[in-house]
């Protein structure tokens, strides 16, 4: 088939008026094909197919309910795939289960059959699901509610969670057999009122927790936590539930899964349903620029290759890193396929920020085949069931080998082809990515990270846990030791939060203020504490944001992209949560600027790394990051110059965290023949490097690890410059979470091998004077350096004695 | 950062809590041995002749229980005797609700005779609940009914998750009475708010000397668990005694009112009262009250409302001649364009199809685009035309 019957095709034929939505069979191998022909695969680094994987089945369980039996047989279910029978027997058995297979494997029937068949033989048996989004429960809530009619159970399925009407949330209270909530409002809305929800609690039989993987750093840390209170509220109410965990691919899900629930979690993760063959293609953009090591956009590329797909015909869902990114890219789609008479909206942008009226417009649209292509940030990650993709473009790496293939995953097929393509932007984790493709699939992946007993997290769950049932002297609160418990309650007590009343076998702590503290305790950024977004025409709210995000977003004068248009942030109300934003028409678009200040509070442990001449002082320990937005960048659409600059007035943000810190003496500084803001430059090009190598290693997003290059001595610094004479230039890599999940104490104790990994990826790394895969371009802004920085940095790491190990 | 590091960096940056100067006296009332264990129990008489302000308590007894029923809009009140009747009225932790706010303080009443018995059940401290609970439980399950203001969102919801989580078995609660409804039904159109210390210095035209203010009451009780002076607690009792008494008087007042028409009440209480009476099918009371609020010299929309509610009830009992002076009444009192398009409206349908007098129908309708909109007047000047020329 010619490359030229495809776009003809197309063009005679204009995708609305098509009645089978998005069904082009060859669609996929078609572009391919031609992606061979054309050159486009000069600059594809990897090509890799992922066989197909026949089904392999088991036979219905035994025991299972005859109602339940004819329910999946009205959905011509006759066996099961080997996966959902395994995890129906253990689950039987009271086994806490994760089952952790691919993307689209009948996870869902993994945890339904056990559910209903415990409410089949017991109709006075519960059971909660946990989704992490609303929409995620309303859709699963649909399809519960029409198998357990099938099923003949007569047991309510209810969703719970903010937009519940109030007779629903008496009838949910009083009768639901299973609900389906969200953790927010579980430990919101439902926890401090367990009460009410006697019920449910009393006759708790399972806790379903699906797409566990989401639940890592600070959001898993509070899942974990919510989890160690909904036990202690289920031991009060007589119930002692079983866990029904779902994930998608991670590293460690069983280790993960327990960590959550504070039990042994039994492991499912060989998938008995069939998947079609996948190609998997590596695009890393050519390089335009060789001395500042500037690739092609790769939001460009990502662009262009869409278009190749969505003008053949397949179905391709776009994934972008970033709301910027999506709003960039939603714009160029429709502006390109306007020409091959594609209307504008059959390509949609879908992202979290969207209220909940408008994702579920676009996600019935995606069903009925009116949008046949959709630029996404990770909310399609969640599993949200819209019908069959073709193929996936990720504009950019998502950070983690976890991110990636649960992106490339909601392509697929059970027998035809499918495609999956990510192109690399300059960024060095994704350049890394891009030189090492391989490690895709032979790297292990990523593991999901959280710290329960991050003390921050733990004492705000202390206290609603304190609210909820007063703490006994023999109480438990997951795995934490007796001693600590004790500490942090007397801790609470001289806060005067609790109120410590002696008894002869210790002390009872109850609530004692005049508060409901899980008000005060988001489990996540994006909720309560979101910023809106007010059109200042027409004076409607037009989206919400995440309050981390604002400082780099919506400060004053910040464009603001929303589906495709864009606004001007005329006013940041940042005491209400308000954002005034008006709509304009401008060529650029804007990036923040910021700057972050490291200041070591306490130094846990220290060392000297003595590998050469000079020897380097190594250290962990905590630090307060204060991070600043002080200006922003005016970017050009289409050319992506630099337009113009302009100042932020925005607040501090502070943190406290773990930090492992490097420090180059001001002697050894000094004793280099180049001048000191060169040296000290290298030095920051020695930490991003250091950056690459840290987070790839820990398997981590980089996000999750800040960096920065500052003083020992927060003191001897210059506020914002760092750069004077007469300080100690540290590299210091911190924990992006407040209070830290451990990723600095890893880098701490694997730090000689952490540089000699930077030095091999800056000389093995193509660049001449460094790129943003290795120690980032030359940032100095006009002033040329005058030697050259890569060589430079070498030449420090032998002076430290750093040889390369590989 | 391990656990008991964080704390330390924690206790660092908040300021530690101060001790409290420990100056006690003796809180009233004592402790009272039950099967359940101690109880702090604070028990005692008012005279027959206590009066709250104006009002002898007493007089609570007295009303009639039928008006009690309609006002409550809860026909199960009807004929329950008032002397089982249980006041109550709790101090709590917060008002945030949810299983961490106590009732520390959960005050009871009822009339023996003509007097009144207050028993205000105190926790010492914290986690004592379950004689409270049990005290309370044998006293609702002799009682007729349950007495309190916003007791059926706030009160009760928090007594019964004590229950819960002292495992106590909750008593199932006899008909529930809630002033806070009833005066917001009678009072609303009057007084802007109708919190108990509004309707205790408007209604009841009393006037608390050195009362703790509600906002203050948490934090005095933690003061007080801390070891502080007992002499704020005193007064909460105090404040919580009070509230027990405005109940009664409250009930005498609202009920008492409805019975029959007090000439000198205001047309706004008389109208919202005749509205009550309508809403429970009491057409002949809704009548009086409906012309007393006409009569009483109230602001044009409330004798407009008056009128008409009088003419919706003349019609019921079939006396066209007494609708047509009320709704001429109406008329005559309308004072704005808006409000006369509304009566308009009115006695265009009575002269269409009471009188079948369409002249004069006609006459009314070309007036009423205001009240039912340009399209729906429209249709009725046609229609009459029509009919008038056929």
């Amino acid at each position: 088939m010619s490359t030229v019957g495809g776009e003809t095709r197309a063009a005679r034929q204009p995708f609305r008026r098509v009645d089978e939505p998005w069904a082009r069979l060859r669609g996929a191998e078609e572009v391919l094909e031609r992606w061979q022909s054309n050159g486009t695969f000069r600059n594809v680094t990897w090509s890799h197919r992922v066989d197909p994987h026949a089904a392999s089945f088991a036979d219905m369980p035994e025991g299972l309910a005859p109602s339940v039996r004819r329910a999946l047989h009205g959905r011509g279910i006759e066996r099961l795939y080997s996966h959902q029978a395994q995890s129906f027997e253990l689950a039987s058995k009271g086994k806490h289960v994760v089952v952790a297979t691919p993307t689209a494997s009948g996870k869902s029937l993994c945890y339904n059959l056990p559910v209903l068949q415990a409410l089949a033989s017991d109709p006075s048996a519960t059971a909660l699901y946990l989704f992490p989004t609303k929409a995620l429960s309303r859709d699963q809530e649909e399809a519960l509610r029409a198998f357990m009619r099938d099923a003949e159970l007569s047991i309510g399925a209810i969703t719970y969670d903010g937009d519940t009407p109030v007779d629903a949330r008496r009838a949910a209270r009083q009768r639901a057999g299973l609900l389906l909530t969200n953790p927010d409002m579980l430990h919101a809305g439902i926890m401090p009122h367990h009460t009410a929800w006697a019920r449910l609690f009393s006759n708790l039989k399972y806790v379903v927790v699906d797409e566990l993987h989401t639940y890592r750093g600070v959001f898993g840390s509070h899942l974990a936590n919510v989890m160690r209170r909904l036990l202690r509220i289920a031991r009060f109410h007589g119930s002692s539930p079983t866990f029904l965990f779902a994930s998608a691919t991670i590293g460690n899900p069983q280790a993960h899964a327990s960590r959550i629930c504070g039990e042994p979690v039994e492991l499912i993760q060989d998938s008995g349903a069939p998947t079609g063959p996948r190609q998997v293609l590596v695009y890393n953009p050519p390089i335009v620029n060789a001395e500042l090591g500037i690739r092609q956009s790769y939001i460009k590329t990502a662009v262009r290759l869409t278009r190749d797909l969505v003008r053949a015909g397949v179905p391709t869902l776009v994934f972008g890193n970033s709301r910027n990114g999506v709003e960039v890219m939603l714009k160029y789609l429709r502006d390109r396929l306007a020409r091959d008479h594609i209307e504008p909206s059959a390509i949609h942008a879908y992202r979290g920020g969207y209220l909940p009226d408008t994702r579920r417009r676009i996600e019935a649209a995606l069903r009925a085949g009116e949008i046949r292509c959709v630029v996404a940030t990770n909310a399609l990650e969640l599993g949200i069931d819209i019908g069959a993709l073709d193929a996936v473009v990720c504009a950019g790496y998502p950070g983690t080998m976890a991110g990636l293939w649960q992106r490339f995953g909601r392509a697929g097929r059970r027998r035809d082809l499918s495609l999956s393509v990510l192109v690399s932007s300059s960024n060095p984790v994704d350049q890394y990515v891009a030189r090492h493709p391989r490690q895709l699939v032979s790297a292990p992946i990523e593991h999901a990270r959280i710290d329960p007993d991050n003390i921050e997290i733990l004492i705000q769950h202390l206290k609603c846990a304190a609210f909820e049932l007063p703490f006994e002297p023999d109480d438990v609160y997951g795995d934490v030791p007796d001693d600590a418990l004790g500490e942090a309650l007397d801790y609470l007590a001289n806060n005067g939060v609790v109120h410590p009343t002696s008894t002869s076998a210790g002390s009872i702590y109850h609530w004692a203020s005049d508060s409901y503290p899980a008000n005060n305790v988001s489990l996540r950024s994006a909720s309560w504490d979101n910023f809106v977004i007010i059109d200042l025409d027409g004076s409607r709210t037009i989206a919400e944001m995440d309050w981390r995000s604002t400082h780099t977003m919506l400060h004053e004068q910040a464009i603001y992209q929303h589906e495709g248009a864009q606004y001007q942030v005329e006013r940041l109300d940042f005491e209400n949560h308000k954002a005034f934003v008006r709509r304009v028409d401008p060529d650029y678009y804007t990036t923040a600027m910021t700057h972050s200040k490291v200041n070591v509070l306490e130094q846990d442990e220290h060392a000297t790394i003595d590998l050469g001449e000079v020897p380097l002082e190594a250290g962990l320990g905590d630090v307060s990051v204060v991070e600043k937005v002080v200006g922003y960048k005016k970017i050009k659409f289409h050319t992506h110059e630099n337009v113009g600059y302009g100042e932020v007035h925005l607040p501090e943000m502070e943190k406290h965290t773990s930090a492992f810190w490097l420090t180059f003496s001001e002697d050894f500084v000094q004793s280099q023949p180049e001048p000191r803001a060169i040296v000290v430059d290298a030095l920051r090009g020695l930490s991003k490097a250091m950056h690459v190598v840290g987070a790839v290693g820990l398997m981590i997003d980089p996000r999750d690890l800040g960096r920065t290059l500052g003083s020992r001595n927060e003191d001897e610094a210059p506020p914002g410059k760092g750069q004077g004479p007469g300080f100690d230039p540290t590299i210091f890599l911190y924990d992006s979470v407040a209070g830290g999940i451990g990723l600095a104490s890893r880098l701490y104790e694997e730090r000689e091998e952490l540089l000699r990994r930077a030095r091999h990826l800056i000389e093995t790394c193509e660049c001449e004077e460094g790129c943003p895969g290795c120690i980032g371009p030359d940032a100095s802004d006009g002033d040329e350096p005058e030697a050259a920085r890569k060589k430079l940095v070498l030449a420090l790491l032998d002076a430290v004695g750093v040889s390369a190990t590989h | 950062m391990s656990i008991k590091r964080g704390l330390a960096r924690l206790a660092q940056t908040t300021p530690r809590k101060l001790d409290v100067a420990s100056v006690r006296g003796a809180l009233p009332g004592g402790l009272r041995e039950t099967e359940h264990g101690a109880l702090h129990l604070i028990d005692e008489y008012l005279e027959p002749r206590h009066h709250h302000g104006r009002t002898p308590i007493a007089s609570a007894l007295q009303v009639s229980t039928e008006r009690l029923a309609q006002l409550a809009l809860n026909p199960e009140l009807e004929s329950i005797d008032l002397r089982r009747a249980l006041f109550f009225d709790t101090e709590t932790t917060g008002l945030a609700g949810g299983t961490g706010t106590v009732p520390f303080l959960i005050g009871i009443a009822w009339f023996e005779d003509e007097s009144m018995r207050i028993q205000q059940l105190f926790l010492p401290e914290m986690g004592k609940e379950a004689p409270m609970l049990h005290w309370l439980r044998e006293r609702v399950q002799q009682s007729s009914c349950v007495v309190s203001f916003n007791g059926k969102a706030f009160d009760w919801p928090l007594l019964r998750t004590r229950f819960v989580l002292n495992r106590v078995p909750a008593p199932s609660l006899p008909p529930h009475l809630d002033l806070l409804h009833c005066a917001r039904r009678v009072l609303r159109p009057r007084l802007q708010s109708v919190r108990l210390v509004e309707l205790e210095r408007k209604v009841l035209g009393m006037y608390r000397e050195d009362d703790v203010s509600g906002a203050l009451i948490p934090q005095l009780y933690f003061d007080y668990l801390d070891g502080g002076d007992i002499s704020p607690m005193a007064k909460v009792i105090e404040h919580n005694a009070n509230d027990l008494i405005a109940l009664a008087a409250l009930v005498a007042e609202l009920v008492g009112h409805f019975d029959e028409v007090h000439g000198s009440d205001d047309p706004r209480d008389h109208l919202a009262y005749a509205k009550v009476a309508e809403r429970t099918g009491d057409p002949a009371r809704a009548r009086s009250f409906a012309v007393a609020a006409a009569n009483g010299g109230g602001e044009a929309r409330c004798t407009v409302e008056a009128c008409l509610l009088s003419a919706r009830m003349a019609r019921r009992g079939g006396e066209i001649d007494d609708e047509e002076r009320a709704l001429l009444g109406a008329l005559e009192a309308a004072d704005t364009d808006e409000l006369r398009a509304g009566v308009r409206v009115a006695l265009a349908k009575f002269y269409e199809h009471r009188r079948k007098d369409l002249a004069r129908a006609l006459e009314h309708a070309t007036g009423t685009a205001l009240a039912e909109g340009e399209a729906a007047a429209e249709r009725r000047v046609n229609r009459l035309r029509r009919r008038l020329s056929s």
